[in-house]
């Protein structure tokens, strides 16, 4: 059973047509999906989070169609996003930062602050932040703001995460601590990912399958080995066959 | 209610505001006066904060409450209800005015928000204006049959000595509530705080009828003070600038900020008023300026930062 469907999904911004007739689904997985800049991935992780309407299409989440359901319902359900570009509460600690999501979450109404405080700390650490936890978010540089961003999205015990370029401006061995933190969030919570990523060697490793958007149409989809061969990608996004199977061996 | 003993030593500072303004006004019947105006601006500045400091959003038009609070307790007076329950149904009527009016205005964003209240402030007035039969119209009511023998100075200043206690109660429990935190996080970037799970109109609505009951209560005191109330003198805007003044000297978003800040703010004022009348204004216009140029914060973020020492006397 997919956890979300996109069904169909169209959205327009004045004459630019940023999505046509997108349909996906998440399965218990790890999704990446790529395509070159102005291809609509953004544009798909807020719809699907709610931070826009489609102009036609439907979102299904377990089953229901939350398609007309505000951001912040769809993260009580267990939506969770992050930010291309990170967007901490900057002048709130890096643990408040995590017991707004907390207290906001799918546990809404259920944990007290006291409670909230205990996952929140529990969170920081696995992604890494413990040490960081009584500092305002705004003095954190950008590898620990996107784990911050990371952090937040753990903090609504979500069901389904969508991840927006976590590993853009990391250095390589920043990257490899990331993708080792979010392997271990998919192992061990069981909660599917749908990762957004250009750092090609990393997204071939870590997805399960692949979806390819190019000019707001979904062109490819399968597994990385299938994608790397795919001559439509190619042409659109990867440029050379070679390079892209060598990211897969690797 | 744990975190009202929360171990520091910032209470202390709280604490000790209060006993000295309470000293303060057994000097002398001048000294009283000025109690009385800090307190009332401490009030409206405190009530303000939980809008301006913890929702981030600027509402030029708090007096509007003070307003609505003034004319609930006067038409209930002239009825014949007991004027220290009228105060208190003024600041409810407030409350429930803001809930209406959050409906709508709260849907707005950032400046588009803050002209609005400044609309609403006129519009109330306006109506109050155009209703003479209910509201006296712009000459007002006359309270002073129904008061005047009640009156008591000392009682008014111990009625907002313990709104202002009250307020400063709540906003310790709510800066350590989570609908603190969820504002907080709305006041840092609106949409993440969305995509974390806060339900931000309920919040600010929240936030906005909390804000109003105080000032509303405060609108029953002035009325009781001057005997009289009048559309042009209670939806006075000075009553809104002088509150973002404060909130913005003290520290917006801090429980001590804006004690502090209505301390400075009127002291120095009541000085300029005595050696240099008609000279505050400048001096306030200019003082803002400095305040958002160097220290943004308020006096509270600027000890903040550069005497670690005191951190702990503040909150």
């Amino acid at each position: 059973m997919a956890i979300l469907v996109v069904d169909n999904v169209t959205k327009k911004f004045g004459g630019i047509v940023a999505l046509r007739n997108v349909s996906l689904d998440i399965h218990d997985e790890i999704l990446g999906l790529i395509g070159p800049n102005g291809s609509g991935k953004t544009t798909l992780v807020n719809i699907i989070s709610g931070a826009y309407m489609p102009d036609s299409g439907k979102i299904i989440y377990r089953d229901n169609d939350i398609t007309i359901l505000p951001p912040h319902v769809r993260c009580r359900l267990g939506i969770a996003r992050t930010y291309q570009i990170p967007r901490p509460f900057s002048n709130l600690t890096v643990l408040e930062n995590v017991i707004v999501s907390v207290i906001n979450g799918t546990l809404y109404g259920k944990v007290s602050m006291k409670e909230a405080k205990y996952v929140a700390e529990d969170i920081l650490k696995t992604v890494g932040l413990s040490r960081f936890k009584e500092i305002p978010a705004k003095s954190l540089n950008i590898q620990e703001r996107k784990r911050l961003e990371l952090a937040r999205a753990l903090g609504i015990e979500p069901k389904l995460i969508l991840l927006d370029e976590v590993l853009s401006g990391l250095t390589l061995s920043e990257m490899s601590e990331m993708l080792s933190i979010i392997k271990k969030i998919h192992e061990t919570k069981k909660i599917p990912i749908l990762m957004i990523e250009h750092i090609m060697h990393a997204i071939m490793n870590i997805s399960d399958r692949i979806i390819v958007l190019n000019q707001g149409i979904k062109i490819a989809e399968g597994t990385p080995e299938e994608i790397a061969n795919d001559i439509k990608v190619i042409e659109a996004y990867l440029g050379d066959r070679e390079l892209a199977l060598k990211f897969v061996k690797k | 209610m744990r975190i009202l003993f929360i171990k520091n030593y910032a209470y202390i500072s709280i604490i000790g505001i209060y006993v000295i303004l309470i000293l303060v006004s057994m000097i002398s019947p001048y000294t009283l006066e000025i109690v009385y105006y800090t307190l009332l601006l401490m009030i409206l500045a405190q009530s303000l904060n939980i809008i301006m400091g913890f929702a981030g959003l600027y509402n030029f038009g708090h007096a509007a409450f003070v307003g609505i609070g003034a004319y609930t307790f006067a038409i209930l007076v002239v009825k014949g209800v007991d004027p220290y329950l009228s105060m208190i149904i003024g600041g409810l009527v407030a409350s429930f005015t803001a809930f209406l009016l959050g409906l709508v205005v709260l849907r707005l964003k950032g400046p588009f928000f803050a002209i609005s209240t400044l609309g609403i402030l006129e519009a109330i007035r306006y109506f109050i204006i155009g209703t003479p039969k209910i509201t006296g119209g712009a000459a007002g009511f006359t309270l002073f049959k129904y008061l005047g023998t009640s009156y008591n100075p000392y009682i008014l200043v111990y009625i907002l000595l313990i709104l202002s206690v009250v307020t400063t109660i709540f906003l310790i429990i709510l800066s350590h509530s989570s609908l603190g935190y969820s504002l907080k996080a709305l006041r840092e970037d609106h949409d993440a705080a969305e995509a974390s799970g806060v339900n931000t109109t309920r919040c600010k609505i929240i936030a906005f009828i909390l804000s109003a009951f105080f000032p509303g209560v405060a609108g029953g005191v002035i009325a009781f003070k001057t005997f009289w109330v009048m559309p042009e003198t209670i939806f006075d805007i000075s009553y809104s600038i002088e509150a973002i003044l404060t909130v913005l000297l003290g520290g917006s978003g801090t429980i001590i900020g804006p004690i502090i800040g209505a301390m400075i703010y009127n002291i120095s004022k009541s000085l300029f008023m005595s050696y240099f009348p008609g000279f505050q204004l400048i001096v306030f216009g200019i003082l803002t300026i400095i305040i958002i140029l160097i220290a943004p914060e308020g006096v509270i973020g600027l000890l903040n930062n550069r005497f670690k020492k005191v951190r702990r006397f503040l909150i």
